[in-house]
């Protein structure tokens, strides 16, 4: 073989070597488990919400219905806004509700969200309705989307919670 | 044949090969990205990638996604162009000699090809298995929807792909190293 045989020969030795060692090297180490060496590894961030009901308070024409928000989870979330509606308990729509300003929900924290619910007096009268039917408390359900922002990223998400106004709420008015 | 002549000092050294190589070098041994792709605002990020043949750094919502061969990979072609490098170097100090020519690799330009290649693919296969349309380069938003609790979650999230300075200079030396490898011809044919 003359010289430029050799050099070629060796060149391409050398070449295979560099691109198969390290890949033969880590098959050895992961036990020649092909398939879990191509498997993607992944554990996204736990992402949990507890809301529950701590107060109410009425300020001219809007009830304001306050939740306490507890984040469980792994990641910080921003609550931006609520496009809700607020309905009695047969289901009827009460009045629109919104979120009263923005909250940052930091893991770990309970933060004070606030639901703003815009009492008409046609809301007003379904009260009245309700409490003359022979309630002594009304259950309020909202139901709609939330939107939040997460990593950066607009997420708007179903929201769905509840809680009840009782004759006395109404009468601090 | 007097344009080959100065680029090897009289056949004596093939200095575009020296400038590829010592390009080769640079390239090899950096950790930058060669195409980046981030979605997010400000300095919140969804998902990131960092992605280049010699290092790949992918993440979601803040947490890595890994592959475990891919470190390995990621070995074997930094080795490849290192070992790419030498030869075209010493090759080129070299260039007098007529086995001096298989010294000069191509590997400096099929791997951004490849890579450019590999990336078009992956993102094509991103979208026929995810649903997600992925652009190589540029600015888009991406709208992403989940059935939940009888409704959806959609996201909504603003990204950017690029490719990077790396992988330019990665090309610029893949296409010095093959017109090193044509001049490098001329030369052992004139020997």
């Amino acid at each position: 073989m003359n010289k430029i045989g050799v050099v070629r020969a060796l060149t391409l030795l050398l070449s295979a070597f560099a691109a198969v060692s390290p890949i033969i090297y880590g098959l050895g180490i992961h036990g020649w488990n092909i398939q879990a060496m191509v498997t993607p590894l992944y554990s996204p961030p736990k992402i949990d919400f507890r809301l529950e009901p701590s107060g109410l308070r009425f300020d001219g024409r809007y009830l304001y219905a306050e939740f306490k928000l507890t984040n469980l989870g792994e990641v910080k979330v921003v609550f931006e806004g609520f496009n809700v509606e607020a309905y009695g308990p047969d289901g009827k729509a009460l009045a629109p509700a919104a979120l009263d300003k923005p909250v940052t929900s930091q893991p770990g924290s309970t933060e004070i969200l606030t639901l703003k619910v815009e009492v008409g007096e046609a809301a007003l009268s379904r009260f009245a309705s309700y409490l003359m039917e022979g309630r002594d408390r009304i259950r309020v359900e909202v139901r709609g989307e939330s939107i939040i922002r997460v990593f950066g990223s607009k997420v708007t998400a179903p929201i769905s919670s509840s809680f009840e106004i009782s004759l006395a709420d109404i009468l601090k008015r | 044949m007097v344009l080959v002549k100065v680029l090897t000092l009289n056949n004596r050294f093939n200095l575009l090969g020296i400038a590829s190589s010592l390009l080769l070098f640079y390239t090899a041994l950096s950790n930058s990205p060669w195409w980046t792709m981030a979605g997010g605002m400000g300095d919140e990020f969804t998902f990131s990638a960092e992605v280049s043949p010699f290092n790949i750094a992918v993440q979601v919502l803040g947490k890595p996604v890994t592959v475990p061969i891919l470190p390995y990979l990621n070995l074997a072609a930094r080795l490849s162009i290192l070992l790419a490098a030498v030869t075209i170097f010493v090759g080129s100090l070299l260039a007098g000699k007529p086995w001096s020519k298989p010294l000069m690799s191509l590997r400096g330009l099929t791997l951004p090809i490849l890579f450019l290649a590999g990336l078009f693919i992956g993102l094509n296969l991103a979208k026929s298995f995810v649903g997600v349309g992925l652009p190589l380069v540029g600015k888009f938003t991406l709208e992403y929807s989940i059935p939940y609790a009888g409704g959806w979650i959609a996201t909504e999230t603003l990204a950017d792909a690029t490719l990077t300075q790396e992988y330019w200079t990665a090309l610029a030396a893949g296409i010095l190293s093959a017109i090193a490898k044509t001049v490098h011809g001329r030369v052992s044919e004139s020997l």
